[in-house]
């Protein structure tokens, strides 16, 4: 009879006494909220990084591709009504495409610009199927001047070429 | 009193503080994880970039080193086939290997420009003589710029300097130039109609029929040819007295003189031109050598004195 009576106790204090199970407990808790933030903030840094790495992964691969690229002019003419720019990729990166074409006056001011100026094939007069020039490849561009740009292009002039990748491309011509 | 290691009280239950170290020491080793990573990872990118970098600037320095001479260059117009013929010496005087893939030729007088790909490789040092055709309808009054565009970017000019030179001189002088080392005489055997070696010597002897040859040079601005007619003579006139002489200019084929009927200098070739023969036996001591060239130069009339030589003639 004693005996079931302490062990009636023993349970009755294992059930009802908290003091060393609410240390149990907040450690456990403590721990999980730990690890979690720890985890979450792992997590979150990880994919800020990865984030940072394919940014500057692509700026880098950009930039490397713009240093690739290197566009000789071998000749321009101008005939009083077309200007024609007579181009060579000479340096180690294919699919160069042309974005924009500046020209400046005599006085460095820019006198017409054209947008996506359609690239020709060296000889003959048909377009450049996928408008862009691989290594080695030699095209033509023909920019018709517009009348008001005509009466500008006199004497010591310039012309820019931006590629899409960015990079810039200039020589001086004489009309 | 006996001190408990901090180990011994987290193994015997008393975690206090446990879940702050815990975090610490795992947040310090993310950072240290992610930190470390990027900063590898940037560092890899960045000696990918700077080694394209370096590459390229490599590729500039070699198209800055690249150094290739076009001199000598003769424009020959075919008229009735609209092409330029074009003959160029060319040496790669840089160190590093060159392919020249385009030439453009541009007609200043008439503003017309043609270009055609080649396909021309030079090794450092390297010198070669190269000609091509290009489809160009020019005249024979065309004055020519030309270049050559290399597979590196570079554009080679077709230098002319010599030309423009002797084209200026010739204004002055008339349109023909002679080649003075490779002025000769030769002893003519009248019997057998033969020519003996050539002697290039300014001195002749007055007792034998003599052949003189000169190398000319049609320098004609204008590029046409010129026609030398029998007019034509080389007259040797002493200082000391009034005796002259001359030799007619002749031909002389396979070594035997044959009967003249026209010479014709093209331009810019050098053409070996005989007079002769004749004995000067009237002739001693030093003479005042004149070269007297008549014919047309196109369709006019043309002539000219070279005399710029002296002879010395023995007995």
């Amino acid at each position: 009879m004693g005996r079931i009576k302490m062990e009636t106790r023993k349970i009755f204090r294992i059930l009802f006494n908290k003091r060393a199970i609410n240390n149990a407990v907040s450690a456990t808790i403590m721990t999980s909220v730990v690890i979690a933030l720890g985890l979450s903030v792992f997590t979150w840094a990880q994919a800020r990084s990865s984030d940072y790495n394919s940014e500057f992964s692509e700026t880098v691969d950009t930039e490397t591709a713009k240093l690739r690229e290197k566009l000789a002019f071998e000749y321009v003419f101008y005939d009083g009504q077309n200007l024609t720019v007579f181009l060579l990729n000479c340096g180690t990166i294919d699919d160069v495409k042309i974005k924009t074409v500046y020209i400046y006056d005599s006085g460095s001011a820019p006198i017409q610009i054209f947008s996506d100026p359609l690239l020709y094939s060296f000889q003959g007069s048909s377009e450049i199927p996928d408008q862009d020039l691989d290594i080695q490849d030699e095209g033509r561009l023909v920019l018709e001047i517009s009348e008001i740009a005509q009466d500008k292009l006199i004497g010591f002039c310039n012309i820019k070429i931006v590629t899409v990748r960015g990079a810039t491309f200039e020589t001086d011509f004489v009309v | 009193m006996k001190r408990t290691s901090w180990f011994k009280k987290v193994w015997n239950g008393r975690s206090k503080g446990i879940s702050t170290v815990l975090g610490t020491v795992f947040l310090t080793l993310v950072i240290f994880a992610i930190s470390t990573n990027v900063f590898l990872w940037t560092l890899s990118r960045n000696a990918e970039y700077t080694l394209a970098v370096k590459e390229e600037n490599q590729k500039t320095a070699d198209r800055l080193n690249e150094y290739v001479i076009a001199s000598g260059t003769n424009y020959s117009v075919l008229e009735a086939e609209e092409k330029v013929r074009i003959k160029v010496s060319l040496k790669n005087a840089g160190s590093l290997a060159v392919q020249l893939i385009n030439i453009w030729v541009f007609d200043t007088t008439q503003e017309k420009y043609a270009n055609e790909p080649v396909d021309v490789s030079l090794n450092p040092g390297q010198a070669m003589p190269y000609s091509l055709i290009v489809a160009l309808s020019a005249s024979n009054t065309s004055d020519f710029v030309s270049w050559f565009v290399t597979a590196r970017g570079n554009t080679v000019p077709l230098q002319t300097e010599e030309g423009v030179i002797i084209a200026e001189l010739s204004q002055g002088i008339g349109s023909i130039s002679m080649d003075f080392p490779q002025f000769r005489y030769h002893i003519y055997d009248a019997k057998n109609n033969s020519l003996g070696p050539g002697k290039y010597e300014f001195s002749i002897p007055s007792k034998e029929d003599t052949v003189l040859g000169a190398y000319l040079t049609n320098l004609d601005e204008s590029r046409n040819d010129i026609n030398l007619t029998h007019h034509s003579c080389i007259w040797l006139a002493e200082t000391d007295s009034a005796a002259r002489d001359d030799w007619s200019i002749t031909k002389v084929v396979d070594n035997a003189v044959v009967d003249f009927d026209y010479k014709i200098l093209e331009y810019g070739k050098p053409t070996l031109v005989f007079f002769g023969p004749t004995c000067p036996s009237s002739l001693s001591g030093i003479t005042a050598v004149n070269i007297l060239l008549y014919g047309t130069i196109g369709s006019k009339d043309y002539g000219q004195n070279i005399p710029f030589i002296s002879i010395y003639v023995t007995a």
